[in-house]
């Protein structure tokens, strides 16, 4: 959809563009990505990650660019950082809470065999 | 002991939703907060040919405003700053954020203008810059440039008196 707003004629540029629009939050509307946000300031956004794709910007530095104003908040694919640790490591967590129940569950009932 | 599990269970689930009554969303975290204000070099309101840059915010604690026409709860908070800027002789500084220039005037004359400047950011790219999402939004630059606070949504007198009024007054007579 995006691709006739903002043509590209090097198609790994194009993918990059796709590839980051996709994976930052827009700030307004918190449940929709750039790609899907037609609120102004995602088209401002697009808009200037667009330029950056245009001007050879690394993947890394236009998310840089972006986090460096909006903060890690806007990231789909959040860092692993002090304050995102339970959501990196809580389901591993809880499987493994689990399994420790399912186990002591089988020992009672006797089925330790299987 | 058979009820230990499930009371932890219960106490994890309500602590979690506890904390979720008081977590509003819309307020996320300036990344901006102790950085030098950025830069950028603008044309006012007021006289569309004077040109400002971020050099404005030095030697004075500055109270940065993003406000737009099409804002409806800028209108409302305008008043607030009215009475503020005269009340404590603030440094004062709007950016009128992606609007019309010839509105904004009409605006600014017509309820008065609280601003020292206007900043006029036609293109949005201060306001991109500055991590602005909602309008309005305010922020306090201490005396060297940097940013030192940070609010999304309008200011009401309550919240003038207990966060910015007292970080205002600490900037003006420390560093």
């Amino acid at each position: 959809m995006a691709h006739d707003i903002y043509p590209f004629s090097d198609p790994k540029q194009r993918d990059l563009f796709t590839k980051v629009i996709h994976e930052l939050r827009c700030s307004v509307c918190q449940n929709q990505n750039l790609s899907d946000s037609m609120a102004p300031l995602a088209v401002d956004l697009r808009n200037e990650i667009y330029q950056k794709v245009k001007s050879d910007y690394s993947e890394s530095e236009i998310v840089e660019f972006v986090t460096h104003r909006y903060g890690a908040f806007v990231l789909y694919n959040p860092p692993l950082q002090w304050n995102t640790a339970f959501l990196w490591f809580g389901p591993v967590l809880i499987l493994a809470i689990g399994l420790f129940l399912f186990g002591k569950y089988l020992k009672k009932n006797k089925l330790a065999a299987f | 002991m058979r009820y230990l599990l499930p009371l932890c269970l219960f106490l994890a689930l309500g602590g979690f939703l506890w904390k979720g009554l008081d977590v509003n969303p819309k307020e996320i975290p300036s990344a901006l907060v102790g950085h030098p204000a950025p830069h950028f070099a603008l044309a006012t309101v007021e006289d569309p040919h004077r040109f400002v840059t971020e050099q404005i915010f030095m030697g004075k604690v500055t109270v940065l405003n993003i406000w737009a026409t099409w804002c409806v709860s800028c209108k409302a908070e305008h008043a607030v700053w009215m009475d503020l800027a005269i009340k404590y002789n603030l440094f004062l500084v709007g950016v009128n954020y992606h609007d019309d220039l010839k509105m904004a005037q009409q605006w600014l004359k017509a309820v008065g203008n609280p601003y020292v400047i206007c900043i006029f950011d036609e293109a949005g790219k201060l306001g991109l810059d500055y991590g602005v999402y909602g309008t309005p939004e305010t922020f306090i630059i201490d005396k060297a440039g940097v940013i030192r606070y940070r609010h999304v949504g309008s200011i009401d007198t309550q919240h003038w008196h207990s966060t910015l009024l007292p970080l205002i007054a600490s900037l003006e007579n420390g560093v």
